[in-house]
């Protein structure tokens, strides 16, 4: 993708979590990044991938990349506001 | 009501189903859209109990309907029933019962309102006679928890997505989530000044609300929002999905003149006991879809 994500970040496998759990394991760890901090999650891709960014997104944290991987997408997002415009 | 003087034909017309059990039958009542309110279940709990065995069973086309009601006691059930509101369902080969998901007023991804359109259908066409069955479903938007591809009429809530570039962080999430792997990145400018873009294919997209709802910048806006017309849908023995009659019809007033030329150009070509959906195979889509779209525009019935 076009604009780059700057800085070294920590990785979350959550492939083979199964929903509602992964959804509820990636708001915990963005919840406890500073506001400048993103995290990188790794989710399973359909239906998975949908309901755990519905829930980020409810819950007011941002995500600024996406990453196709083999049946799986990598997110990386984070809680502060400015967080969509890395 | 003596056994041999019963017609049958009537009573299906009136919801009214012979069981395997004689003298017994089953009364269906209607729900259009899947609503009753309480004042109306409490009364079918007193029927049920009084003229039945004190159970309903749910149908698949979210009615109710009560079991074991002696021949001789059905007009009473109906009439207690019809005072609380309550109205019989169909059976036969007719309009049944509209279905239809809670829709925009109350679910989160619901598009269309679901509830006005599934009673403007219950007025315009239930228990008309028709050539075989005839179901009708509104599903608020393409998750289709009310399956309108099994019915023979189905609307289902759409929106067309439109990318906004001043919008757009490129962080290509809405690749990764569209379902349908409809939406691209491409180099180069669209026309809104942007190096790059993104795309959507036409033909895969099912107009649901996925990128526009889950886009962390509202780079995906709805831009038209309307109905999608599906035709020709059973299940049975049978089964067809429905085909999709025209995508994104914006106004209700243009949905319901497609439905009227559906449903008029099924009752002109219809075999006796055919199916929707088998009609339109046998004559073809492509023919039955110009002739339908053509009988709504010139308004003909």
């Amino acid at each position: 993708m076009g604009k780059q994500y700057q800085g070294k970040i920590e990785s979350v496998d959550l492939r083979g979590v199964s929903c509602p759990v992964n959804a509820i394991m990636a708001k915990r760890a963005i919840e406890v990044l500073g506001e400048d901090e993103h995290i990188r999650l790794l989710l399973d891709a359909g239906e998975s991938l949908i309901r755990a960014v519905r829930s980020i997104k409810d819950a007011g944290y941002h995500i600024v990349k996406s990453e196709p991987l083999d049946n799986a997408v990598a997110i990386v997002a984070g809680k502060g506001k400015t967080a969509c415009r890395p | 009501m003596s056994g041999k003087t019963l017609d049958q034909a009537a009573l299906k017309k009136t919801g009214m189903m012979r069981q395997v059990q004689p003298d017994y039958y089953v009364m269906r009542l209607k729900a259009v859209g899947g609503d009753m309110n309480v004042l109306q279940l409490a009364r079918i709990v007193e029927v049920a109990e009084k003229y039945g065995r004190g159970h309903v069973h749910l149908s698949t086309r979210q009615g109710i309907e009560i079991h074991y009601v002696n021949k001789d006691n059905l007009e009473a059930a109906r009439v207690e029933l019809a005072e609380a509101g309550v109205e019989m369902g169909a059976c036969g080969p007719r309009v049944r019962s509209v279905v239809a998901c809670p829709g925009a007023e109350t679910c989160r991804l619901g598009v269309i309102d679901t509830k006005a359109m599934s009673r403007e259908f219950d007025a315009r066409y239930f228990k008309q006679d028709m050539p075989a069955k005839f179901k009708l479903a509104v599903t608020g938007c393409s998750s289709n928890c009310t399956k309108a591809n099994e019915n023979d009429i189905g609307v289902r809530g759409a929106i067309e997505p439109r990318w906004v570039a001043d919008e757009c962080t490129d962080c290509g999430l809405c690749v990764s989530i569209c379902p349908l792997e409809a939406i691209g990145r491409r180099d180069g400018d669209d026309g809104q000044g942007s190096d790059y873009h993104y795309a959507i294919d036409e033909a895969a997209c099912i107009n649901c609300t996925i990128c526009t709802s889950l886009c962390p910048t509202g780079a995906w806006a709805v831009g038209r929002k309307g109905h999608t017309v599906l035709i020709g849908g059973t299940m049975g023995r049978k089964p067809r999905f429905a085909s999709v009659l025209k995508r994104i019809v914006e106004s209700d007033e243009e949905v319901y003149a497609l439905v009227d030329a559906s449903i008029s150009w099924y009752r002109d070509n219809g075999l006796k006991k055919e199916r929707f959906g088998h009609t339109i195979d046998r004559v073809g889509l492509e023919k039955c879809k110009e002739e339908i779209i053509g009988k709504a525009v010139s308004g003909k019935d």
